[in-house]
């Protein structure tokens, strides 16, 4: 690889530290970096003295690619970005579109995608819980998480016929409809889901080792994470309440009841409280959309030929947080510019704030509790 | 059976000192095998409570029931190719699982199986548990520090860490056993339990047990205080660099340090070999593995402690229990004993 | 619309306007779907600008959700699209403002706001990136996704792929 002037810099930094430093790559192969997440660290022992994160081992320019596909054919391509909550970042898209194109979305197919979307939250969740206390040496609760996790999968599976990657939303509303005793699932599921919450939270969250791991690590301030352009559960953690779900309510989130859980010391605990919350007003959201379902269409009416025109910025909240399309249209049916806002690249910035002056064993809580997916930060 | 050999010996013409060597060699033999019998065992015995511990079944397809699973991983990891990293420090690369198996056999030696049957009742027993143990530590530095790789040498720094946090405690509870027995051999303290449930040491040194066994799943390195090989910390730790049937000998070792240090644990506060109708040996299996089931409960349960907490536990709580349990073993000893 | 109509603004909007007339009289605000306001302005006003917006007690834009960049290549030129909301309470009601500024294809030059929203810092270096428009100031610029000996700028529509033809082996 042909040598740069910075990567010559860089190259100078990492091999001559200060005689007690030590630099060490941290990933891409690593076990706790979620994927190939590369964090360049200077540790002293074991406390990081400097951080710096090296992403794009997994980056294919989606958005090159969304230049030169139909507007519908972008939509499997959002499903892989964040591969761990697809609904959500097909949503953005397809709201992105559906306003350039001024397609009105019946309301069933709303209800039908704040369903699908909380069902993803909490698999989304599910996989955090999982993953994080994996992270941290519970081993079990990995495997009690995936366990739920392979259920409300059979659901997903049954109405959207994939498991992970759906390709369920359509521009103008949904592919299909739900099947008969999607109801019943899903009520069956989620009263489930509510036992098992009780023992995972017996399992993890009073636990001595557990609490003392997490309290007062990674902590991020109010301002800070406000700054360092935090979303989602990283900056309810640190007691911003803020939700696109109530400051910008979009599809017809207004009509819910449900809470914003907030945290109050931004620290790796905070956000795990603040995740397990999430679990339950995911689950008051969907027993409400399930009561009110209207019935009616669950396409609204689409241009045969799709025209995008002018640009639009749409926002979601995804399990991970804010989630954007920037959507340029020039009158054909491909976008002319599609940009991909995505949360998780914006929080590895917050990881230096964070990380700096702990001990690796923080830095794997600490990239844990933010949740990172990197196939949605490289794209 | 001893007598029985000893008298072959002579009618062969041999003397006392030759028929120690022999004896002590088939002994030793024995002790492997029963380490390796247990090993792999162990290994299946892991998955099998880890399985219904969280919900599934453990291994179920390599004959019946799973059972000749860990014979197919144990062919796997021997027939793979033996790697050395070109940059490691090639000698010691090599030497350090062999001193780690060492370290773990040499515990055995002490160890009663029985009320006579011990591989040589030495009379400075508890000590050299003391010294044996601190052994492993040597080859996991070894280890770490000839793979060449930062993360073996994290984790072996961290190894070292651990020890003089956790070996301290580990052995103030060892001396108020041996003030309990009067003696340092362990077949004088297996000896001082043997009347029955009430004579156990567990109940006068509670707290003592309580030191052993937190200080001794660390110096084991179970789950939670499992530091030096913190897979999601460290990638694997010391044994990073390991594979096939070096890092086999390490994992062979591991379980029989989990043994040994059940066993142990059987043996200073629970009566040991010693118990009603059933035979010494089948005493201490039981004994024994109830403990490592104990251990193995405890890893899959907790989450993994963060290595300053670790020496945080050994100062702060662990010593100052040590010492209180010391005291008062002494009051003990001089009031009832 | 034309520079000064404000009237077409919705009645709470026009207060955002009206701050940003305060210091910019010149500028054009027009209002967009879902309370979205849209200025366009010009790369040498940059950094004052945006400190404005984050200072002014009554516009107090707090939170840079997004930096990207279009490429208009039949106009010309680039675009440089900042989109900036508010987190707080009553943020609802006040609007959310995208900022647009055009910068030359040849020379695209545009200051850095990463002291202003420490966010920007990743965001910029991706438009640096894909892009190629280079951010003045910015502490670390370097590229983000891409490998770092990489040729070209991909997002660029005139990007032609320089990387050597590799044989098919399947079909």
């Amino acid at each position: 690889m042909a040598e740069t002037a910075v990567t010559g810099q860089l190259k100078q930094e990492a091999t001559t530290p200060a005689e007690h430093e030590l630099f060490v790559n941290m990933g891409p192969q690593h076990p706790s970096t979620h994927g190939v997440l590369r964090l360049m660290l200077t540790v002293d022992g074991e406390r990081v003295l400097s951080l710096k994160p090296d992403v794009g081992y997994l980056h294919r320019c989606f958005e090159k690619i969304a230049e030169r596909r139909s507007v519908p054919m972008v939509v499997p391509y959002c499903d892989r970005t964040d591969y761990l909550a697809a609904i959500t970042s097909e949503w953005a898209y397809v709201m992105a579109a559906e306003k350039l194109m001024g397609v009105e979305v019946p309301e069933r197919a709303e209800y039908i995608r704040v369903i699908v979307g909380e069902m993803q939250r909490i698999a989304s969740h599910l996989l955090w819980f999982g993953t994080f206390a994996l992270d941290l040496g519970a081993t079990t609760a990995f495997l009690y998480s995936f366990r739920e996790r392979e259920t409300l999968f059979d659901i997903f599976q049954k109405l959207t016929g994939a498991r992970m990657l759906y390709n369920y939303l359509r521009v103008g509303g949904v592919r299909n409809d739900l099947y008969d005793g999607f109801v019943e699932d899903m009520q069956r599921y989620l009263k489930l889901l509510e036992e098992k919450l009780i023992e995972y939270n017996n399992l993890l969250t009073g636990n001595r080792i557990f609490e003392t791991r997490t309290k007062g690590v990674g902590v991020i301030s109010k301002e800070d994470a406000l700054a360092y352009g935090a979303s989602g559960p990283v900056l309810r953690g640190s007691g911003v309440p803020h939700d696109l779900r109530k400051a910008d309510p979009y599809s017809v989130y207004d009509r819910f009841e449900f809470g914003i859980p907030v945290g109050e010391h931004g620290d790796v605990y905070s956000r795990f409280v603040v995740r397990v919350q999430e679990f339950y007003e995911s689950i008051k959201i969907i027993r409400q959309a399930l009561k009110d379902l209207p019935g009616g269409p669950w396409q609204g009416d689409v241009p045969r030929r799709m025209k995008l025109v002018g640009d639009v910025y749409t926002r979601v909240e995804s399990p991970r947080g804010e989630v954007g399309v920037y959507l340029v249209g020039d009158g054909s049916d491909q976008p002319y510019r599609c940009h991909y806002r995505s949360p998780c690249f914006v929080h590895l910035q917050l990881l230096e704030p964070m990380g700096v002056g702990h001990l690796i064993a923080d830095m794997v809580a600490i990239i844990g509790s933010i949740d990172i997916v990197m196939g949605e930060v490289d794209r | 059976m001893t007598e029985l050999l000893w008298g072959a010996w002579q009618g062969w013409g041999f003397g006392q000192s030759s028929f120690n060597v022999v004896m002590g060699l088939i002994k030793g033999l024995l002790v492997c095998v029963f380490l390796a019998v247990n090993a792999l065992f162990l290994v299946y015995m892991e998955r099998k409570v880890s399985g219904y511990i969280q919900g599934r079944l453990g291994p179920m397809r390599v004959g019946p029931k799973g059972l000749l699973q860990t014979a197919a991983d144990a062919l796997k990891l021997v027939t793979k190719e033996d790697i050395i990293p070109s940059g490691a420090d090639v000698a010691v690369f090599i030497l350090a699982p062999l001193v780690f198996f060492a370290a773990a056999t040499a515990i055995w030696v002490v160890i009663p199986f029985g009320p006579q049957d011990i591989v040589q009742d030495l009379n400075i027993g508890l000590i050299y548990i003391s010294a044996v143990t601190g052994l492993s530590v040597l080859a996991i530095l070894m280890a770490g520090w000839s793979s060449n790789n930062k993360w073996s040498l994290l984790g072996a720094m961290r190894s070292a860490a651990q020890l003089v946090s956790y070996e301290i405690p580990l052995v103030l509870s060892l001396v108020a056993i041996g003030m309990m027995a009067g003696s340092l051999r362990l077949g004088d303290i297996v000896a001082a339990q043997q009347s029955g449930v009430t004579s156990w040491f567990v109940f006068p040194q509670i707290l003592g047990f309580i030191v052993f066994f937190t200080a001794g799943l660390a110096e084991i390195n179970r789950a939670p205080f499992d530091l030096p090989e913190a897979e999601s910390e460290l990638v694997a730790g010391y044994n990073t660099e390991y594979s096939g049937f070096r890092w086999a000998v390490f994992f062979l070792a591991e379980y029989a340090n989990l043994v040994a240090f059940s066993a142990l644990a059987a043996t200073f506060f629970f009566g040991g070999p010693t118990g009603p109708f059933l035979p010494p040996f089948v005493w201490f299996l039981i004994k024994t593995y109830f403990f490592i089931f104990v251990a193995m409960w405890i890893r899959w349960t907790l989450p993994r402690i963060r290595v300053d907490h670790l020496m945080n536990l050994g100062w702060y709580v662990l010593i100052p229990l040590a010492l209180i349990n010391l005291g008062w073993t002494g009051l003990y000893v001089v009031l009832w004993g | 619309m034309s520079d000064h109509d404000t009237t077409q603004l919705p009645e709470h909007l026009q207060r955002v306007a009206a701050a940003l007339r305060d210091q910019y009289p010149q500028l054009a605000v027009e209002p967009k779907d879902g309370n979205w306001l849209e200025v366009k302005i010009s790369a040498d006003q940059s950094p004052e600008f945006f400190r404005y917006l984050k200072e002014h007690p009554g516009l107090a834009f707090d939170y840079l959700s997004d930096v990207t960049a279009v490429d208009y290549l039949e106009q010309g030129h680039f675009q440089v699209v900042y989109h900036l909301v508010r987190i707080g309470t009553n943020a609802k009601g006040r609007g959310k403002l995208v900022v647009k500024i055009d910068v030359p294809r040849d020379n695209p030059r545009v200051p850095s706001v990463v002291d202003v929203w420490p966010t920007a810092n990743f965001l910029e270096r991706e438009v640096y990136d894909l892009m190629g428009i280079t951010f003045d100031g910015h502490p670390d610029l370097r590229r983000i996704l891409m490998r770092e000996d990489w040729v070209g700028h991909p997002l660029r529509k005139d990007y032609v792929d320089q990387r050597p033809k590799r044989t098919r082996v399947t079909r």
